[in-house]
Parts: C-alpha cells; structure tokens; sequence
C-alpha cells in the first residue's frame, strides 16, 4: 500500500480566509493543501457579503479586530494591486436622522480616533445631503470616512487561491474532512468525495499542521478533534442587487444608523457599478441555508423607499441571503448536552489549544473578516510556524498574481491588440457586461469548472439579464474545454446540473 | 472611417424589413446591418411555431419560415450585413464601435436606427425570495434551449406569465412530453391572443391561476417547488416542480442607447426626446403583439426616413 498524501500543513476551507492563509503558507518552505468540501473556492460566506474594506472605527480600541482591521484597510490596496483585483476606495458616510444616532456616531468618531483611522469627519446634515443630494429624509449628521473601500469578496480569495498554486499549494475540491486523529508528529486526516450525491470514497493524509478556516462549520470542523467550546449559530440576511443602468444614486458607501430601535441599511456602490442594498434583520438559520425571506426583502423594500425614494425597485436584478458564522461560547451539561451561552463572542475567535497547537481555528469570522484577511493569515501562520520547526522562506514566492483580461475595462486599442492577438476576445458572449469568449476561456483555464465559477473569474451573467441570454453559451464552452457532456455541467454547487441531454 | 447612410442595429424583424425598404426607397444609400448571432433572424430562429406573416406575407408561416423570407430579401437587395458582432458603443459624435473577432471597428453613420428587440423580466425584479436553484429559465431561454439547441430541461414545469411566449412555450413543453403543471398570471385575465389561449392552454388542459404571485422557490441544488399566492384569498399554494419558467413580460432593450436616453426602466420614456438621427424600430421601440406589426412599423420609418433624403 502506497503511503498517504503528505502535507506540511493542511488548511480546511477555501474561502477568502482560508486561500489568503494558504497563498501565506507558500511564502515558506512548506507543502501546502488547501481542502475545500465544495466543487470551487468562495463558496460560502466570502461569495455573499456586503463587500466592505472597513476602515477600522466600528471596532472596541485595544482589541485584535481594531488593530487587524485598521491595518487590513491601509494594506488592502497594496494587496489588491499584488493580485491584480479591483478595490473602489470610495469613502463611506454614517448616517443618522436624530440625537440618539449623533451619540452612536460620535461614540464611532472617538473609537476611530483611537485606533489611529485618518481622515474621519464628523459632519451635518446638510453636508451629508450635498455630498449625496439622492438620500431622503432628516439627516441629523454624519460621520465621514475616506477610507472605507469595496471589492467583489470572491475576486480577492479566488486570486489569492490563483497564487497559492502558483507558489506551490497543491488542492482538493469538492473533499469533505470527515475525521481528524492526532498522531505522534501531526495529524491524520480523512476526506470524502463530495461530487457524488450519496457520499465518494474516502480518502485519508497526513498534515503536521492544520489550519481550520471552514468559516461557518468551523466549530464542527474543530470538533473532529476537541471537545466543544465554541459553537456557531448562524445568522441569516437578505440584500439587493441593482441594475448597473441606476447610475449616479450614490458615490459613497452609506451606514444607516436608525434614530428608533431596528436594524440600519447599508448601501454600497459596488466595484462593477451596481448598488448593493441590505443587510435585513438578521435571524438564525442552518449553515447552508442560502435561501431569501420575504420578510426580509420586505424590510429592504421599506428601508430603501424611506432613504432613497428615487429608487426604483423593479431595477432590482437579484436578491441574495449571506450567512455571518455568529460565534457563542458553549459549555457540556452532565447529558453531554451543550449549553449556550447568552451573549455572542464578540471578537475573533482564534482558537490554538495548549496540547495541541498545531491545529488553529478561525472561528466566527465576521465583519471586519474580508478587511483583515490577510492580517489574519498573517496572524494565524505565524502562530503555527513554531510548531512546524520554524520553516526558511520559500526563495521562489511570487507575490503577484497577473489579472486577467478584462475587455470592457480596456481601451479600444487595448482592444484591438487583444483581439489581433485571440480573435475569441473580438466575441461578445455575455452581453450585459459585453464579456467575451476569451475572457471566459480564460476564466476556465484559471479553474472554472461551473458556469457560476465562470461568473464569479470573469464577471458574465452578473447583469441585467442574470445570464438567461449566455448560460447556454458559456456551459457549452464548459463543456467543450473540460470534455463532458453539457448535462454534467453545473450551474453552481455540486449536482446543479441544469440540462438533462439532448431531447428525445 | 468607413461612412454610412444608414446603419442598423438587430438583424430581426425589424432590422432586416428596414434595410430592404430603405433599400427599395434609396437604391444608392449605403446601408449596413449588423447583427451578433451567427444568422440573421433574431428571436425569429427559435419561433418554430406558425401564425407568422398572415398579413405582412399574406401566408400562415412559422417564425424561422419568415426569417428565411426576409433574409432573402436583404441578400437581393445589397445590403452591406455583419454578423457575430457585438456593438460596443453608440457615440454622439454619429459613430458607432463594435466589436468580433476581426477586430474593433469604428463606423459613422447619417442615421441610426436601433432594432435591438427586447429582453425578458427576469427573476430579480419581481421580488420572489427562497433559494435560487438550477432548474429556473425565462421563457424566450427555454424556447431557445429546446427549439434551436434541442436540450432537455426538466419534467414538470410551472410557467410564471400568462402572455403569448407563455402560452407558446407551454404547448411546446407538452408536445415535448412534459407536464407543465400550471401556469400563473397576476392579473384578472390573460393578456396572451386568444387563439394561443385556446390553442396552447385549453387544447392541453393546462389550469391557469388568475391574480396569483409567485412568492417563494424551494429546493437547492435543483428547484423542487414554488409557492404561489392567491392575491385575493391571501391563500398560499406549494406546487411541486423541477422546472419554472419566467415569462413576466418583456422590456424594449435600449441599453446601447441608455446615454441618451434614462432612465432604462421607465415604462414609458418619451421617445421624441431622442437625436433627430437616432430611430427606434420594432420591439425596442415597443413591444408588438405579432410580428407583422413589427415589419409594418419598419417600413413606415424607412419610408420617412428615404422621404427625407
């Protein structure tokens, strides 16, 4: 018998955390592996978020999330530069109608003022109006922030997962960890095939390490092997997206602060140009719960007419529910029943157990997750590195990442010169966002294996149409370049085939 | 910069009936038409049914029969047509830029006449929550996928939409073998001709629910059920299904001339406010019941338009 797959260090879940801590890993002469139990990276909480670098003022002073935080936003140019994504440093305004939101914005001023945030501005009202003459409404004051920045979530871990493999990191998708064993020098892990409906075989490694950045399963992830002591009780919310033709309603990102009880809005102006309306009131949910609430598009729905009147509601093109890992702290009754206790944790929960170090976990990741991930790999492989012996530097590390093509950000002889050179870029495929044939061959090359995960490479069916008019194309093009049949093309997870074959 | 009299925008109907008049009107005006499939015929490629150019022909044809008739016309009337290709840009300068895989182009025109037909409603807008599985097509998607490509897409549908694509697409499925369990309408009363009420609905027995709302989609991966909403009643009603077609209705597509002409969703913007070179023709100008109309409505502009010449 062949002896198993070895891995310096395992890293559980390929989410924005989890490919940010891998492309870290490969900095270091270290064999990483990256285990992802869906068919593709960004799959849960990275894919479906409000999107926001925060500039670091929402944050308690003297906390890991305030420093994490500031630093991540002064760093997330850089980083989107080093990996070739997209970042709009658009500048946020904190809104509130009355005095009792002026205390909650003052309070945040003060926060931020002690976390070292620049270029915070209390402001009035009326300067909040002429800075956005669209919002309607009272509005008492303002709490200006420069700083405060977006990206599509999914385009910076997909490029950090781009350049982890091309620093070294090896990978396996749609691989569910079903058990983990301590042994004398590390760990032995067991994965499943998850591309099966009924469960694939099984697999089993050897790690000396393990970072667990499983995002919402985390705690079952990190149960495998400890006794439970943190558990995730996920929280579910609701968001619109509009059509890029609802141009100039907004420059800025915007944080509501309601004057009476109940959940603000958060508008952003996204990277892509469209806006992005929500959270609605959060409530619980199961973990892979993805599913919208009436209620909860119903109170976007009254939100947006109260602050943006102007704003037509049939330009929404998609709603979507994100999941925040809501971490509590849990204890075992004489049943073994866990207790929950009654507050959520309200920081990061980064998890390095005494007798076991070599096995960390990232628990209850929420916001400011995105603006501190590479803070937080940082954060998290520098604890590990000891337990590994301390490994040199990898001299080959490559910390860019090329970004690809994107025609419609391109000048006309930008182009042309594309064109000339893969006339595929000269064919409009989706046309909504005018994305070519090349750019989604591109996409594929770069791992797309479903027509989402072309979506989420390349930026097709991400406009008004919501790809009705090119996911054939695109699936056929799938299709072609991975030799199967269009009836085992995926439009997302595994087993969303969405062709049975050819009609008899 | 090549210059043209007149450039056209959407091989379609209206597109195609356009040039060949403008054509017969001004034998020597130089005339191009443009198109990003790989033939022309627009949505007209997918219409396999009949009920085509009882007026415009005099003759019961089915939509790609029309396509053909028309696309002979414009061979023989030297009309300069380029196909696969994608109009980037229409400039107020009086160019326009368009993309294939021979390059990028740009072209200067006296007259633009935009034939870009329609988009379909989709999902998005009509404020449904749930999941958002596979299984879920617009109508004109599904025709498409079934009538041009001959793909299978699922057993047991519901149709949200009453209209005539609606209606098409339901006999469609059924003469495929499948069950369209329902169709549903918001109003009081079906806006579809009532030839296809009787024809694609009653001949099939398919029920069709007035004044009801789809309001949620169950199932991930794949779509399992709907639930429905009886406005009246505030009853609700879980319909189980693999398959949900979207035909909410269509929307003139404008989005190349969005610049000139906001805000895109405005039900009715006012169409005199656009350049005195720019011409809307056909379904983007707006929506016809059939396509006689369309071919109809083409030919009075060009005949303007050659007047002014």
């Amino acid at each position: 018998m062949s002896s198993p797959f070895h891995a310096d260090v395992c890293v559980i879940g390929g989410g924005v955390l989890g490919c940010m801590a891998a492309r870290t890993l490969t900095r270091y002469q270290l064999k990483v592996l990256l285990i992802e139990k869906e068919n593709d990276v960004c799959m849960g909480i990275s894919r479906a978020n409000t999107a926001i670098i925060y500039a670091g003022y929402d944050n308690k002073p003297g906390t890991l999330k305030s420093s994490l935080c500031v630093k991540g936003n002064m760093n997330f140019p850089s980083l989107c530069q080093e990996l070739g994504v997209p970042i709009s440093r658009c500048g946020s305004l904190m809104i509130c109608h009355g005095p009792r939101g002026a205390e909650v914005l003052k309070k945040k001023y003060q926060n931020g003022l002690q976390n070292h945030v620049s270029g915070l501005e209390l402001i009035s009202g009326e300067e909040v109006h002429a800075l956005e003459p669209h919002l309607a409404g009272e509005i008492y004051m303002g709490l200006y922030s420069p700083n405060t920045a977006t990206v599509q979530p999914w385009e910076i871990g997909i490029a950090a997962f781009e350049n982890a493999l091309a620093n070294g990191c090896e990978v396996r998708l749609s691989a569910k960890v079903t058990d983990i064993k301590k042994t004398e020098d590390g760990f032995r892990i067991t994965i499943a095939d998850t591309s099966v409906p009924r469960g694939g075989k099984t697999e089993v490694l050897t790690a000396g390490g393990i970072l667990n950045c499983a995002g919402v399963y985390a705690d079952r992830v990190r149960e495998l092997l400890l006794p439970p002591s943190v558990r995730i009780y996920p929280e579910k919310a609701d968001y619109f997206i509009f059509d890029k033709a609802v141009k100039g309603f907004l420059s800025h990102i915007i944080f509501q602060e309601p004057e009476e009880k109940g959940k603000g809005l958060t508008l952003v102006p996204t990277v892509n140009g469209n806006l992005l309306a929500g959270p609605s009131a959060q409530g619980d949910c199961a973990p892979d719960d993805v599913s919208t609430s009436s209620e909860g598009l119903a109170f976007l729905e009254k939100r947006l007419g109260e602050l943006l009147p102007g704003l037509p509601l049939s330009a929404v093109i998609r709603s979507f529910a994100s999941i925040r890992p809501n971490p509590f702290e849990v204890s075992q009754g004489k049943d073994l029943e866990i207790i929950r206790s009654p507050r959520s944790i309200h920081s990061f929960v980064i998890d390095q157990p005494g007798d076991c170090p070599g096995f960390i976990s990232l628990i209850g990741i929420k916001t400011p997750g995105l603006t501190c991930c590479e803070e937080l790999a940082d954060y998290v492989v520098s604890r590990l590195l000891p337990v590994l012996g301390n490994p040199p530097l990898n001299p080959d590390f490559h910390p860019r990442r090329k970004s690809p093509v994107c025609m419609r950000r391109l000048s006309l002889s930008e182009k042309a010169s594309c064109i000339e050179k893969d006339p595929s870029y000269g064919k409009i495929v989706c046309r909504c966002e005018q994305i070519s044939e090349g750019e989604i061959l591109d996409a594929i090359s770069r791992g797309a294996k479903t027509v989402d995960g072309v979506k989420r490479r390349c930026g097709t069916g991400m406009g008004s149409c919501q790809g009705s008019r090119c996911t054939y194309e695109i699936a056929r093009l799938l299709s072609r370049e991975l030799d199967k049949p269009i009836s085992e093309i995926c439009k997302d997870g595994s087993n969303s085939d969405f062709i049975k074959g050819d009609l008899t | 910069m090549t210059q043209f009299d007149f450039i056209i925008i959407g091989g379609g109907a209206a597109g195609m009936t356009a040039a060949c008049r403008i054509r017969k009107g001004s034998p020597q005006a130089k005339i191009l038409l443009i198109d990003r499939g790989e033939t022309l015929g627009g949505v007209l490629c997918q219409c396999v049914h009949h009920g085509f150019g009882l007026s415009y022909f005099g003759e019961d044809l089915t939509g790609t029969e029309y396509a053909r008739r028309l696309e002979q016309q414009v061979k023989n009337a030297s009309v300069q047509v380029l196909l696969c290709t994608e109009v980037l840009e229409v400039s107020p300068d009086k160019t326009i830029t368009f993309s294939n895989a021979q390059g990028i182009q740009t072209c200067s025109f006296r007259h633009l006449i935009l034939a870009s037909g329609c988009t379909e409603r989709a999902l998005g807008s009509l404020g449904v929550s749930g999941t958002r599985p596979a299984g879920i097509f617009t109508a004109g998607e599904a025709q498409k996928l079934i009538n041009v490509h001959h793909q299978d897409i699922g057993d047991r549908a519901v149709i949200i939409g009453s209209g005539d694509i609606g209606m098409i697409l339901a006999r469609r499925l059924s003469l495929c073998g499948k069950k369209v369990i329902c169709m549903t309408e918001i109003a009081d009363k079906s806006p579809a001709l009532s030839r296809n009420r009787i024809n694609c609905l009653e001949a099939f027995q398919i029920p069709l629910f007035l004044r009801t709302r789809l309001i949620e989609i169950h199932g991930y991966p794949h779509i399992e059920a709907v639930t429905l909403l009886d406005i009246p009643t505030n009853a609700l009603r879980r319909v189980e299904c693999s398959l949900l077609i979207i035909a909410a209705g269509l929307i003139p597509d404008r989005i190349l001339i969005q610049n000139f002409f906001p805000p895109l969703w405005e039900a009715a913007p006012d169409l005199n406010a656009l350049p005195k070179w720019l011409h809307l023709c056909g379904n983007c100008h707006h929506v016809h019941p059939i396509v006689d109309g369309v071919s109809f409505q083409a030919e009075k502009l060009a005949d303007r338009l050659t007047e002014t010449i």
